[in-house]
């Protein structure tokens, strides 16, 4: 089965979602054959660096005056208005959670959002997401075709290697293009990065036992001393207490670190999706019957900040010696 | 002359050590209020005379040192362990207050199963107790809501009560003995014996004295054989309150010891069950104990219900699952505050008891007076969770959003009135103004009339064992 | 102007313990148990419609409107109190967890042939299906434009809008013209306000608007409507690992043992 990825070059995590979906694609053999992929950009200095990390060796640029989505939606569903592919994969950010929904409708095809795997058995297309706030692994057969699906977030290695072999380009240029949308006017702020929680090998993530804006402060100054990344749960973030792009979960970063402590989490499926990936987990939690507590390596059943500010006594004398 | 801030800061020091005795600044502000201030404090804002210290005390040898000097020198002494108080209990209500914090005097000192007791000291938590024992199968049969955060000297002094408690009893029914030291600095302690008949029982002077008497260093309480597999529970919907009344009485009255006995009314209940009561009563029983014990009591009660029309059985499978998310824990509690910082809606509750003959008709009278007379209410209602051969307790819940007042007016424009409202209700029919969470510093305003003639009694105990009135001065006993 | 705001009404899943889990047969889930709760993201775009309506000069009608049961309807009793004008339910206790289509046809149903409305604003996604699907297939089905992961909406002129929405790698600000669909994202500090007893007492008799499908001519659609895309397995996920609970008598001695058995090693590893 041929496969179509489309892409969002306007947006600086371009390199992301095209690792993303060259590692969704190797983690399924007997899945579809990536065939093209389509990539929206905006900025010609940036044109030859999203060529060489194309997920796949033939693609096609298409050039917008910037990401709009109605606009977007226009021109894939001309340009694509004699279906090569079967399937259309789009990668897990906003960008192909939109996409993949809207586009399905327009072409009369099926969609999914947040597949985790997909498998071909005996021609049939079956995909894997998690539902019911993440407690369970729902499988889905798809039958309309085209199927548009995006990737959940952090299912796939994300594969990041430079293409060398780019066989085959074309290119369209739409700039001149402007979809009658809703928007007047447009303004893009561009949000205070996370500092890479999702690139991080070692995180501290907190949640509903942090009791304040005083208290995130501090979890965020022992996180600086002990060298993680500082992830929170969504009733943390959803106070305020930080910023957003600190929120962990389904509806946040799925981080992939080698070491997650996680302090005064109770462990939601919903929150535990960020960070079940983590190659050791341990938890700091008072409560011994927390679902957080048996999905971790290690836990001390206790009080969070005592705990840590023993760790980070413990880590300072050790750097002195 | 009162002894200045930092003579009792230095002082503290010489007798603790640096370590013990905390002067940070947030820290002081925390420790000036407990939950009844929580709008306030929400808000950063701290009407409470700032404590001098908060100090850690870690032996009674230390406990009597602490107190020995705030006697001679007339400093307050607030007592603490678990800081889960609702009442005010906890306040620093006169300047240059000590904390005298025991939470880490944390140490079981004996589980003793063959003379079923186990001994710990006073800044043991309830929780971590309790899972002890289950390693071993007991229970301490004590299960207060708070049970996650709240430490065993703590609720001995707060007269606390568990969920199970119309099995189990209240904690002044588990108590066997305890070690506490009073503000002269004298250690006592109260020997674990089954019965006495020398005398009154002392135990009563220290249980429930909400450390304005004496402060308690260690505990031995009674425990039980835990057999969770026998549990049965049972879950009714119903019209009226009257009705579930009458059946709590009933099954009393017969003799039956359930743990659980509740009824919930529609307006509290809403939270809770509203997926499956709809706008309807709800009547709940847990039977437990040894297998033929709770099979007999889950099948009279089932009978006894059955005479009522009103009842609709539930798929008790709605109870239990109510019931595992039933206590606080401190993510509810930090969720919860961020969430009245936004919506300005804040919900408290009063607890009070009452003989069956006029309970329904005090919880009439309240609800309907606060409902009418306290602005921007936005729930009122309550359960009665705790049942006696003679009577039972009603656990009155009220919420409103604070509208057009400063976050320190909020107790005065609404959580005082209720209070009054229950309270004075409440001791006008003949019932009991504070069931299960103490006098603590707000409804000391009626003491003697909860008291009546019987003042005489604990006032004078106060009198004795507290002369220079050093003991969480402005708790039970009114401030002159 | 006015506003429809759809929501759903879910059950609580985080107060079920693993033991809870039943998947039978015919992949029915029994969630009934658990509390209900308004999805986290209905009701964020619950509470930002109100306030919407209080910083609009011009007048505001407010509609919701929910698919399900009578199990919602003590919340559509508390969106009058809150000076909805209109709370409607349509009546569904067929499963519909993952047909989003069939929700989003019902949707625009109701704005075809009752609403002359200009804007609808509902969660990005909601339990139990996590389909993330709802709001957009509305909008492709009205042909309105939609935004989405909206975090704030306030009144512009000439009856404009003033849109945030969060977008890949920051923060969008625009001006829009309705009517368009609002998919609401997550927006911090958006809990739902509470109604006064006097409010609820003022609407007490109200009447909850309930229509069945069939007045839409949609009846049975959730139980025929072809999604393309079929339900074949549930299973619960199992996240335990080992949970070694290190002991120690207090916080610092359980710090002490944890870096010394684990930390230590595994910092050195990173």
């Amino acid at each position: 089965m041929k496969c179509t990825a489309v892409l969002n070059g306007c947006s600086g995590d371009f390199h992301s979602q095209a690792g993303e979906v060259r590692g969704f694609l190797d983690a399924c053999p007997e899945g579809p054959t990536a065939g093209n992929s389509i990539i929206f950009y905006s900025n010609d200095s940036r044109k030859q660096d999203l060529i060489a990390h194309s997920p796949t060796s033939s693609l096609k640029m298409v050039k917008v005056k910037r990401h709009y989505p109605e606009s977007a939606l226009e021109i894939l569903t001309t340009l694509e208005r004699d279906r090569v592919a079967d399937l259309y994969l789009f990668p897990g950010n906003f960008f192909g959670s939109e996409m993949a929904v809207r586009f399905a409708y327009r072409m009369g095809g099926s969609s999914l959002v947040a597949v985790n795997k997909l498998e071909l058995v005996e021609n049939q297309f079956i995909c894997y997401k998690a539902v019911y706030a993440n407690y369970l692994q729902g499988k889905f057969l798809l039958r309309k075709k085209p199927f548009c699906l995006s990737i959940a977030k952090g299912s796939a290695a994300v594969q990041s290697s430079t293409r060398k072999n780019i066989q085959e380009i074309s290119e369209v240029d739409m700039a001149g293009f402007a979809k009658e949308g809703c928007g007047e006017d447009y303004q893009f702020t561009e949000a205070e990065t996370g500092g890479g929680l999702e690139q991080a090998q070692f995180i501290l993530v907190a949640g509903r036992g942090v009791k304040s804006k005083e208290k995130a402060g501090r979890l965020k100054e022992v996180a600086g001393v002990i060298g993680a990344e500082l992830g929170v749960s969504r009733p943390v973030a959803m106070s305020a207490w930080t910023p957003l792009h600190r929120l962990v979960g389904v509806s946040g970063a799925i981080t992939k670190p080698r070491l997650c402590i996680a302090a005064g989490v109770s462990g939601a499926a919903a929150f535990f999706a960020g960070i079940e990936q983590s190659e050791r987990i341990i938890a700091i939690n008072t409560d011994e019957g927390a679902p957080l507590v048996q999905a971790a390596d290690v836990a001390v059943i206790d009080d969070y900040e005592p705990v840590l500010d023993e760790l980070v006594k413990l880590l300072i004398r050790d750097k002195k010696r | 002359m009162p002894m200045a801030r930092e003579q009792i800061v230095e002082k503290m020091m010489e007798i603790l050590g640096e370590d013990q005795v905390i002067t940070d600044e947030q820290v002081l502000k925390e420790s000036s209020v407990d939950r009844f201030r929580r709008f306030e404090e929400l808000h950063g804002v701290y009407t409470q005379p700032i404590p001098a210290a908060v100090v850690y005390v870690h032996s009674t040898a230390e406990v009597s040192a602490v107190l020995k000097f705030a006697n001679e020198h007339r400093i307050n002494v607030v007592p603490r362990t678990g800081h889960s108080a609702t009442e005010g209990g906890l306040e620093t209500a006169v300047e240059n207050s000590l904390v005298v914090d025991g939470s880490r005097m944390n140490q079981i000192i004996q589980i003793d199963t063959y003379n079923m007791q186990a001994t710990c000291q006073c800044g043991t938590p309830l929780q971590v107790l309790e899972d002890r024992l289950r390693e071993q199968g007991y229970t301490t049969g004590h299960s207060p809501q708070s049970k996650p955060l709240a430490q065993m000297g703590g609720l001995v002094a707060t007269r606390s009560i568990g969920q199970f408690s119309t099995l189990y009893g209240g904690i002044e029914e588990m108590v066997v003995g305890l070690e506490a030291v009073f503000p002269n600095g004298e250690i006592t302690r109260i020997k674990n014996v089954p019965r006495r008949a020398a005398g009154p029982d002392i135990r009563h002077v220290i249980i429930g004295n909400e450390g304005a008497i004496c402060y308690i260093t260690e505990v031995t309480v009674k425990i039980f054989k835990f057999m969770p597999e026998n549990i049965i529970l049972l879950g009714y919907t119903l019209d009226r309150m009257k009705t579930g009344f009458e059946l709590l009485r009933e099954v009393m009255a017969n003799g039956y010891r359930p743990s659980v006995a509740r009824l919930y009314d529609p307006e509290d209940g809403a939270y809770h069950f509203s997926h499956f009561a709809g706008n309807k009563c709800v009547l709940i029983f847990m039977a437990e104990g040894p297998k033929p014990l709770a099979d007999a009591t889950g099948r009279a009660i089932e009978e006894i219900v059955a005479q009522s029309e009103e009842c609709q059985k539930v798929d008790p499978k709605y109870i239990q699952v109510w019931f595992n998310n039933l206590n606080w824990d401190v993510s509810k509690v930090a969720e919860e505050r961020a969430e009245i910082v936004e919506t300005k809606n804040i919900g408290n509750t009063t607890e009070i008891s009452a003989n069956w003959g006029i309970i329904n008709d005090i919880y009439e009278i309240c609800v309907e007076r606060i409902r009418n007379e306290i602005p921007d209410i936005t729930l009122i209602g309550g359960h009665s969770s705790h049942s006696y051969l003679n009577g039972t307790n009603m656990y009155f819940v009220h919420y409103y959003n604070v509208v057009d007042c400063k976050p320190e007016e909020e107790i005065t424009k609404y959580h005082l009135p209720i209070k009054k409202i229950i309270v004075e209700e409440t001791i006008k029919a003949g019932g009991s103004m504070c069931h299960h969470h103490g006098v603590g510093k707000h409804r000391t305003p009626w003491i003697k009339d909860e008291y009546g003639s019987s003042y005489y009694i604990v006032e004078t105990l106060k009198k004795a064992f507290d002369p220079n009135g050093i003991m969480n001065r402005g708790t039970i006993f009114p401030r002159r | 102007m006015d506003i429809l705001v759809c929501f759903k009404v879910v059950p609580d899943l985080d107060q079920l313990a693993g033991s809870d889990w039943f998947i039978d047969s015919l992949l029915r889930v029994e969630t009934g148990y658990a509390k209900t709760i308004l999805n986290a993201y209905d009701e964020s775009a619950l509470e930002m419609a109100l306030r919407f309506s209080e910083s609009a000069g011009q007048s505001v009608n407010l509609t919701a409107l929910t698919i399900g049961d009578e199990k919602a309807d003590i919340y559509l009793k508390t969106l009058y109190a809150l000076q909805f004008a209109k709370a409607v339910r349509i009546e569904n206790s067929v499963e519909a967890r993952f047909s989003p289509e069939a929700v989003a046809s019902v949707i625009c149903r109701y704005v075809e042939l009752y609403g002359k409305q200009d804007l609808l604003i509902m969660g990005r996604q909601s339990g139990v299906g996590d389909n993330a699907k709802t709001p957009l297939l509305a909008a492709e089905m009205l042909k309105w434009p939609c935004i989405t992961q909206v975090t704030r909406v306030e009144p512009g002129e000439a009856s404009r809008l003033k849109v945030t929405a969060m977008v890949d790698g920051g923060l969008v600000q625009q001006t829009v013209r309705t009517p368009c669909v609002l998919a609401v994202g997550n927006v911090p500090n958006a809990y739902l306000r509470v109604p006064t007893l006097k409010e609820k007492y003022a609407c007490g008799k109200k009447e909850i608007e309930v229509m069945d499908l069939e007045q839409f001519g949609l009846q049975g659609i959730f139980n025929c409507f072809d999604t393309g895309c079929e339900l074949q397995g549930l299973a619960l996920i199992d996240r335990n690992r080992e949970g070694v609970i290190v002991q120690g008598a207090t916080p610092a001695e359980k710090a002490r043992a944890l870096y010394d058995a684990y930390l230590k090693e595994w910092l050195e590893q990173l």
